[in-house]
C-alpha cells in the first residue's frame, strides 16, 4: 500500500526538496548519488559541475522527465515523485530551447497555455504579456528560425514563465550563445528571477555563470553533490580540491599537520616549511597528511608580501598574460611550483627571485576525508 | 627534353583538365534522354495519331479523336474515376493504419528492437507484387481462411475477391508500409526535446501527437501519399487479381486498348491522362512539403 504521507510541511519557503534522489540506468550504471537538497522559494540555485556530473539528470528528475530511481521530489511540499512533467508546476527552459519550428513566436508561449485550456481571449493577453515582458513583441508572428539564438533564448524563457510556474529549471539556457550575448543575459536572467520572485535552478558547467548569478552553488561531481555554498564559500573556502579547482586555478597542496592553536592550524608544507591557515574544523590528528589550497590571486608579491603570516621565496619560471592579470608560475627552492597572479602592473623578469606571502585567511584547509555535510 | 627541365613541372602545382565542365552532365541527361524523355515523347505523340492497318502502324497527320473518345465515352469515365477513387481511398486507408505504426516504431518500441521491427516491416515486400496478390487471393477467396474466419463469428461469408474492397485492401498493404516508412523517417528526426518540451508545458500523449508530431510529420506523409497514390492510381496487378476484370480501372482499360482492340494511340491517351493527373497531384504536394522542410531545416 502507500507508504505514510510525509508530514505537511509548515515552512513554505522550500520550493523543491530532493529526499535520498539517485537514478541508475541498467546494471551499475549510476547518474545519481542519493542526493538531498532544498530550494528556497525566490532562490537562484546553480547546479555546477563538469558534463557528466549528474546536474542535468537531476534537473530532468525536477522537472519529470526522468524518473528516480529511489528517493522522494517535493515542491512545495507536495510529493510530485511519481507524476508526470505536465502534471507538475515546474518548468524547464532547454539548452537548444527546444521551441517549435512549425508554430510562430506567439503560439510557441502561448502552448503552455493551450495544453492547460486557457481560453483563446486570455491567452492571447498572456502572451502579448509576455512577449512585451522579453521585449519581443515584434517578432510575435515569426517562426523560430527567423529569430536570432538570443532571442530564441527569450521566447523559450517567456514560454515557460508564461505558465507562472513555482519553479523554472534552466539548462545550461546560455550554453549555445557568444560570450558578451551570454554576459549581457546573465543579468537580464537575474533581473527576470528578481521580477517573477520564482526560484530558479541553473544547471551549467560554466564557474564563471555559477558565481555571477547565483545565490547558492551546488556543485557536483560523479552524482553526489561536493559543496553547497555561497558564491563565495564556494569560491573562498572550498571544501575539497575539486571544488577548489573546479571554481578556479588554484594551488592545492599536501602538508602534515603539526598542531593547532584555537582556530589557527599548524601546518608543515615540505617545500614551503612552516605555514598557518584558519580553519574552524580540522578532524586530522597531529602528523596526518592534509590537503589545503591557495587561490594564486591571493598571493601578494614584493614589499606586501613581508607584511604576511607565511613566506617563501621562488623563481619566476613561466608569465602568462591575461589582460588585466598575469599569472606567473613561481619555483620554488624544491623544485615545485606555485601558481600566483597579480594585476597586469606588476612586471617581473623570468628568473627573477621574487619574495611571496599570504595571510592566515588565505590559506584554506580542505576537507578531503571529511564526508562534506550540508552547511 | 631541355624546355621541359625549364618550365614549371606540372606536378608541382596541378591543373584541373579545364575543358567544358557541362561535359560531367553528359551521363545524367544520357539516362534522362533516353529513359524518360524519349519514352514520354513517344507516348504523348502517338496519342495524337491515329491507327491505320493492324493498328499498330499510324496513319499520317495528328489527331485529336481519341482525347475526344475518351471525354465523350461514360465508360472511360467511369474507369478513370474508379482509379482515382480507388488511389484516394488507399492513400487515406493505409494513412490511417500507417500514422500507429510508424508511431510505435520512432516512439514507443525500445531502441534495441527497432532495426529489426523496421526489417519485419519491409520484409514482406521482398517477395514480387504478383505473388502477393495470389496469396491475397488464396487467403481472400469465398472458401479461404478470411471467410472461415468470418463464418466461425457468424457473419458471411461474404464477396470479397474480385470487389474494389479487394483491390483496396491489396494496395493498402502495400501502402501502409510505403507511408510508414517515410512517416518513420521523419518522425525519427525530431528532436525527443520536442516531446519534452511539450510534456513539460502541460500536454499528454495524444496532444503532444497532434500539436507537434503530425504537424512535423507532414513532409513524410506528403512523399508517402504521394508514392501511393501513384503506386495506386496506375497499377494494374492488383485490380486485375483482386478486382476481377468486370468493372475495368483505367490500367485495365489501357491493357484492353492494345490487347483486344489493338489500338496503341488509345492506350497512349489513357496513359497520357494518367501521367496528367499525376502531375495535377505531385506538383502540390511537392512544393507544400518542400516549403515545410525548408522551415525545419
Amino acid at each position: 500500500m502507500e507508504p505514510a504521507a510525509a508530514p505537511t510541511r509548515v515552512s513554505s519557503n522550500i520550493s523543491v526538496e530532493l529526499f535520498e534522489v539517485s537514478k541508475r540506468y541498467g546494471a551499475g550504471q549510476v547518474a545519481v548519488q542519493p542526493l538531498s537538497l532544498q530550494v528556497k522559494q525566490g532562490e537562484f540555485l546553480t547546479l555546477l559541475g563538469p558534463s557528466g556530473c549528474g546536474k542535468t539528470t537531476t534537473l530532468r528528475a525536477i522537472a519529470g522527465l526522468e524518473t528516480v530511481s529511489s528517493g522522494r521530489v517535493e515542491i512545495f511540499g507536495t510529493d510530485v515523485t511519481d507524476r508526470p512533467p505536465y502534471a507538475r508546476d515546474t518548468s524547464i527552459v532547454f539548452q537548444d530551447y527546444a521551441l517549435f519550428p512549425h508554430l510562430t513566436i506567439a503560439d510557441n508561449i502561448g502552448f503552455g497555455l493551450k495544453m492547460r485550456g486557457v481560453g483563446k481571449g486570455d491567452r492571447r493577453r498572456r502572451v502579448m504579456e509576455m512577449l512585451e515582458f522579453v521585449q519581443l513583441a515584434h517578432v510575435a508572428r515569426r517562426k523560430p528560425h527567423q529569430l536570432s539564438g538570443g532571442q530564441r533564448q527569450r521566447v523559450a524563457l517567456a514560454r515557460s514563465l508564461v505558465l507562472r510556474p513555482s519553479v523554472l529549471l534552466l539548462d545550461e539556457p546560455l550554453g549555445a550563445l557568444d560570450a558578451v550575448l551570454r554576459q549581457q543575459l546573465q543579468v537580464e536572467l537575474k533581473r527576470i528571477q528578481r521580477l517573477a520572485g520564482i526560484a530558479f535552478i541553473y544547471v551549467t558547467h560554466d564557474r564563471e555563470e555559477a558565481l555571477t548569478m547565483s545565490d547558492r552553488v551546488v556543485v557536483m561531481r560523479d552524482g553526489r553533490i561536493e559543496q553547497i555554498g555561497t558564491p563565495e564559500e564556494i569560491y573562498n573556502r572550498p571544501r575539497t580540491a575539486f571544488v577548489a579547482g573546479f571554481i578556479g586555478q588554484c594551488n592545492v597542496r599536501r602538508a602534515e599537520v603539526l598542531g593547532r592553536n584555537g582556530s589557527i592550524v599548524n601546518l608543515w608544507d615540505a617545500e614551503i616549511g612552516k605555514i598557518q591557515v584558519r580553519s574552524p574544523f580540522l578532524s586530522s590528528a597531529i602528523a596526518d597528511t592534509v590537503s589545503w589550497a591557495l587561490r594564486p590571486e591571493s598571493i601578494r608579491t614584493g614589499a606586501a608580501a613581508l607584511d604576511c603570516t607565511n613566506q617563501v621565496r621562488g623563481a619566476i619560471a613561466e608569465k602568462i598574460y591575461l589582460g588585466s592579470m598575469l599569472r606567473y608560475r613561481v619555483e620554488l627552492a624544491s623544485g615545485h611550483s606555485l601558481t600566483v597572479q597579480t594585476p597586469a602592473t606588476c612586471q617581473f623578469a623570468l628568473q627573477h627571485t621574487v619574495q611571496l606571502g599570504w595571510d592566515l585567511d588565505d590559506g584554506v584547509l580542505l576537507a578531503e576525508d571529511v564526508k562534506c555535510a550540508q552547511p | 627534353m631541355r624546355a621541359a627541365l625549364t618550365t614549371p613541372s606540372p606536378s608541382t602545382q596541378p591543373t584541373q583538365p579545364m575543358g567544358n565542365p557541362w561535359w560531367g552532365l553528359l551521363p545524367t541527361c544520357g539516362y534522362l534522354l533516353l529513359f524518360f524523355a524519349l519514352p514520354v515523347g513517344y507516348l504523348l505523340s502517338a496519342s495524337f495519331r491515329a491507327t491505320q492497318g493492324t493498328g499498330l502502324d499510324f496513319a499520317p497527320g495528328w489527331t485529336l479523336e481519341h482525347y475526344r473518345e475518351f471525354f465523350s465515352s461514360a465508360s472511360n469515365g467511369i474507369s478513370y474515376l474508379r482509379s482515382l477513387g480507388i488511389a484516394l481511398a488507399t492513400v487515406a486507408t493505409s494513412t490511417l493504419l500507417a500514422y500507429p505504426l510508424a508511431y510505435a516504431l520512432a516512439f514507443v518500441v525500445p531502441k534495441s528492437q527497432q532495426k529489426f521491427l523496421l526489417f519485419c516491416t519491409v520484409a514482406p515486400f521482398w517477395t514480387s507484387f504478383v505473388i502477393r496478390s495470389f496469396a491475397w487471393q488464396l487467403l481472400l477467396a469465398k472458401r479461404g481462411p478470411l471467410n472461415g474466419l468470418l463464418g466461425k463469428i457468424g457473419i458471411g461469408p461474404i464477396e470479397i475477391l474480385y470487389t474494389h474492397a479487394a483491390t483496396l485492401l491489396g494496395l493498402t498493404a502495400f501502402g501502409t508500409m510505403l507511408i510508414a516508412l517515410n512517416l518513420f523517417a521523419v518522425m525519427e528526426s525530431i528532436p525527443p526535446n520536442y516531446l519534452d518540451a511539450a510534456a513539460d508545458l502541460g500536454a499528454r500523449r495524444w496532444q503532444s501527437f497532434w500539436t507537434v508530431i503530425f504537424p512535423l510529420s507532414l513532409p513524410g506523409l506528403g512523399i508517402g501519399a504521394l508514392l501511393t497514390f501513384i503506386l495506386a492510381f496506375g497499377d494494374y496487378i492488383v485490380p486485375t487479381l483482386l478486382g476481377g476484370g468486370l468493372r475495368t480501372v483505367l490500367a485495365q482499360a489501357m491493357h484492353g486498348a492494345i490487347s483486344t482492340s489493338f489500338n496503341v494511340p488509345r492506350a497512349a491517351t489513357y496513359a497520357a491522362m494518367m501521367l496528367a493527373t499525376i502531375l495535377t497531384v505531385s506538383v502540390p504536394v511537392l512544393v507544400l512539403t518542400r516549403s515545410r522542410q525548408e522551415v525545419h531545416s
